[in-house]
């Protein structure tokens, strides 16, 4: 008894191909998983499922109705067919109760199907007149599990909804949906963790750059063959200069951080960086990298450990926040932390304490040295066609991204920081990019990049440090198999 | 872009004016008379030139801290309040005896404390600087009336208003038939000397980075909060120099309810002024002129005295409606659209 087929289904985003041609059958009573790397395709997968996207090609089919020419024309319509979804940040309102907020889903869509009055068996809700501000993580995804269930979906959509538990809570999110598809619910239920994965689904899909790689029941496919079709096999960048180390540059010693950052805090976190050295922090996004980049670059201060570059201490319970001049950073989010859209490129170039000062005459600002500054780095960092007065909003991302590198690397720093760098970049722009990581290296410089692009991780990098749950779970040497690497991906509960 | 501005804010202008002809109209008076009036009242004498000079001189000062704190990523609404403070300070000195170099600094001084209270609340336990400004401006006009009412009450004056400024307190005039003063100059080479903090300094670069990406500024590892205080302090000196400007060039004593909300309508001048310091001096001068024709208008053919702050609203909310991003798109979309078949 099928329930919700997608058939063919291809969606573009510009140039970006997000789905191609994908096909997946969603059975009733059943656990259907999805998995793939970040930019594989599942939220564009879910939102084609919500009614959130259309797809540009390719048919939607439901229950026993005839295949459609197109899915849903709303969130509401596909909510009114059956279809709920709990998204990974839930969107409870803090300042309303459990009761309120149950409420709230059930006003904004009166045209679906009466709400359920028995949907509360299958979720233990905490006290119905609690804030929502004061729950756990794990409370809040209940209520939020309960909202969706209020209009007794056919279909129930878990986005990654264990990334935010801990093992105990997550456990029991689990039995749960065992309980929800023994009640005929079909679950779509997407991971980034292997294990859950393979203990819990029936069916497993694999994503990878929009297409289906792989699907496969439970039973017929093992950890390893799991991984190696989520990451695919990657290829060693060629041009991958001999490793000369020098002196440590970066050391972190037993990092831990406040969770009310961004969740989950790091915890014991300690590696070094010598000169000469690329190290790579590789995992799925959400599990400390935003804490550690945060740290590094002086905008957060640790509750216990220390970061120092050559001997200097930088980052401590107890010093001030700020950035230490001796670090270069390339921030994750480049068009608001790397970049002031609205000024010029050479304006953007002074985004930096260090290159500010050197262009200070007084309280001056040197207008033939910032002009000279701009040129400069518009010839050297190849920016065609853009003069020092170009707003750096009218840039492409992969120029932006140049503009940030001419600004981080002016003053060949021991440290840099790379977060994300070829994000949402053409492949010449990532190979630039890449490029200017090897120069890092060879002048003697510490690079940590933080990525969760496998593939660069895995070319760039002389070792793979893999964080999980805000802890540093492998340290795997530069031509580890992309299968090892992916194990402790998914690894970090076992 | 900076065309498009210039072209937006005269064409606002124009529409403002023509509202103006339209309203001067319906109410039964003869719009030629009435642009008559108004060209007297702006330029029919050098007296009456210079007046719209004064006008402008304080919605400059205070359009110019305005503009400072939005170019720094800060909402300062209160240079209504710290002109007021500017004005309190100023009188008190200058019945007291000081001369005119004391009153402005003394009129700066309390204008940039009173705005400082305002980002101290911000920095250190997170008050909206939008409320705590906009408090304060009440705050201020009440303590000017008590002010009144006690200490600075003229002797044996019956009004609540101060005795006048000792001579030695008014500002020196530039011309003998009108009453340009001193501080017409000082807002000018305030202008300029923005332009260039904002666009030649370091600090400039600091402030306009804050308050285009707050994010990047701090990354860059710069002192957002030290130069936000920076900048709101002086902001208030330059609201409470007005003030001070105000009481010592023009009024040359303090009365009950001194400001019809100029430190309101400077918002809107730095608006207009795309917080571009010597546009806000275009703007300024523009409103200045608005101002004192709409009194002209007033004086001869008896329309009302609020003329002038309908025009004004009107002039601001055509600028809003050329510069918003949906009206400029539809705008160039249709001269494409045009363009293409024309060819």
């Amino acid at each position: 008894m099928k329930r919700l087929a997608l058939h063919q289904v291809s969606k573009s985003f510009g140039a970006l191909r997000a789905l191609d041609a994908v096909d997946l059958e969603i059975e009733a009573g059943r656990i259907h998983a999805l998995v793939g790397e970040n930019g594989a395709g599942k939220s564009t997968l879910v939102k084609i499922l919500t009614g959130v996207e259309r797809p540009d090609r390719g048919s939607v089919s439901f229950g026993d109705a005839a295949a459609r020419p197109l899915a849903f024309d709303s969130p509401a319509a596909a909510r009114a067919m059956g279809i709920g979804v709990v998204h990974q940040h839930d969107t409870l309102i803090d300042a309303f109760t459990i009761e309120e907020n149950l409420a709230l889903s059930q006003a904004r869509s009166l045209a679906g199907p009466a709400p359920s009055s028995a949907f509360r068996e299958h979720v233990r809700l905490p006290e119905p007149t609690r804030l929502a501000a004061d729950l756990s993580v794990g409370e809040r995804q209940r209520v939020e599990i309960a909202r969706a269930l209020a209009f007794d979906p056919k279909i129930l959509i878990l986005d990654e909804p264990t990334a935010v538990l801990a093992p105990p809570e997550a456990a029991a999110l689990l039995a749960e949906m065992r309980a929800l598809a023994a009640r005929g619910v079909g679950i779509v239920f997407i991971s980034h963790y292997l294990d859950e994965v393979l203990a819990a689904a029936d069916r497993i899909t694999v994503l990878r750059r929009g297409r289906v790689v792989a699907t496969a029941s439970r039973g017929e496919i093992d950890r390893e063959r799991l991984a190696i079709a989520m990451v695919g096999d990657s290829l060693q960048s060629p041009n991958h200069l001999e490793t000369v180390r020098r002196d440590v540059r970066l050391r972190v010693r037993s990092l831990t951080t406040d969770e009310r950052f961004d969740p989950p805090p790091l915890r014991g976190v300690e590696f070094d960086v010598c000169g000469g050295e690329c190290v790579a922090i590789a995992g799925v996004a959400g599990n400390g990298q935003r804490a550690l980049a945060a740290v590094l670059s002086g905008r957060l201060r640790p509750l216990a450990g220390q970061v120092s570059i050559e001997g200097r201490l930088v980052a401590a319970p107890g010093l001030p926040l700020g950035r230490s001049r001796e670090i270069a950073v390339v921030p994750e989010d480049r068009r608001s932390e790397g970049l002031a859209l609205e000024l010029s490129i050479a304006e953007n170039l002074l985004l930096c304490e260090r290159v500010l000062s050197a262009t200070q005459r007084g309280i001056y600002l040197s207008a033939q040295a910032v002009r000279r500054l701009a040129e400069d780095a518009i010839a050297r960092f190849e920016i065609h066609g853009a003069t020092p007065s170009t707003p750096v909003g009218a840039l492409s991302g992969g120029n932006q991204q140049r503009v940030i590198l001419a600004r981080e690397l002016l003053f060949d720093p021991p440290v840099a920081l790379l977060v994300q760098p070829t994000r949402g970049l053409d492949v010449k722009a990532t190979a630039y990019v890449h490029s200017a990581v090897e120069s890092i290296r060879s002048r003697g410089g510490a690079v940590l990049l933080i990525s969760t692009d496998l593939d660069e991780v895995m070319a760039m990098a002389d070792r793979i440090l893999v964080l999980s749950r805000g802890e540093i779970v492998a340290d795997l040497p530069r031509g580890s198999s992309s299968a090892e690497v992916g194990r402790a991906f998914g690894g970090g509960r076992a | 872009m900076k065309q498009n501005a210039i072209a937006s804010f005269a064409i606002s202008l124009l529409f403002a004016s023509l509202c103006g002809l339209g309203i001067v109209a319906a109410l039964g008076a003869s719009p030629t008379e009435a642009v008559a009036a108004f060209g007297r009242a702006i330029a029919g004498s050098s007296y009456r030139f210079g007046e719209t000079w004064i006008a402008a001189t304080l919605l400059l000062l205070c359009g110019l801290g305005a503009a400072l704190g939005f170019r720094s990523g800060l909402f300062n609404i209160g240079a209504e309040g710290q002109l007021l403070a500017g004005m309190l300070a100023a009188t008190a000195l200058g019945v007291a005896g000081g001369s005119f170099v004391l009153v402005l600094i003394g009129g700066a001084v309390a204008g940039a404390v009173f705005a400082a209270i305002a980002a101290v609340l911000r920095a250190k336990r997170n008050v909206p600087e939008v409320l705590a400004t906009l408090l304060l401006n009440f705050v201020a006009l009440h303590l000017v009336s008590l002010a009144l009412q006690t200490v600075l009450r003229e002797p044996g004056g019956d009004l609540p208003q101060s005795a006048p400024l000792l001579a030695v307190a008014e500002l020196p005039r530039l011309f003998a038939e009108s009453r340009v003063h001193l501080g017409c100059l000082i807002a000018i080479l305030a202008a300029f000397v923005l332009e260039g903090v904002l666009f030649r300094t370091a600090f400039g670069l600091r402030l306009r980075a804050a308050g285009e990406s707050e994010p990047a500024a701090r990354l860059a590892g710069f002192p957002v909060d030290r130069d936000r205080f920076l900048a709101f302090s002086l902001a208030g000196a330059l609201a409470g120099l007005a003030g001070a400007i105000e009481v010592s060039g023009v009024t040359h004593r303090l009365f009950e309810n001194p400001s019809p909300g100029f430190g309101y309508i400077a918002i809107a001048v730095a608006l207009l002024g795309r917080n571009r310091p010597l546009l806000i001096a275009v703007a300024a001068y523009a409103f200045g002129v608005l101002e004192c024709g709409c009194l002209g208008l007033a004086r001869e053919i008896g329309l009302p005295r609020g003329l002038a702050q309908v025009l004004q609203a009107i002039a601001i909310l055509g600028f809003l409606v050329l510069e918003s991003r949906a009206v400029r798109e539809f705008l160039t979309r249709r001269g494409s659209a045009a363009a293409r078949g024309e060819a």
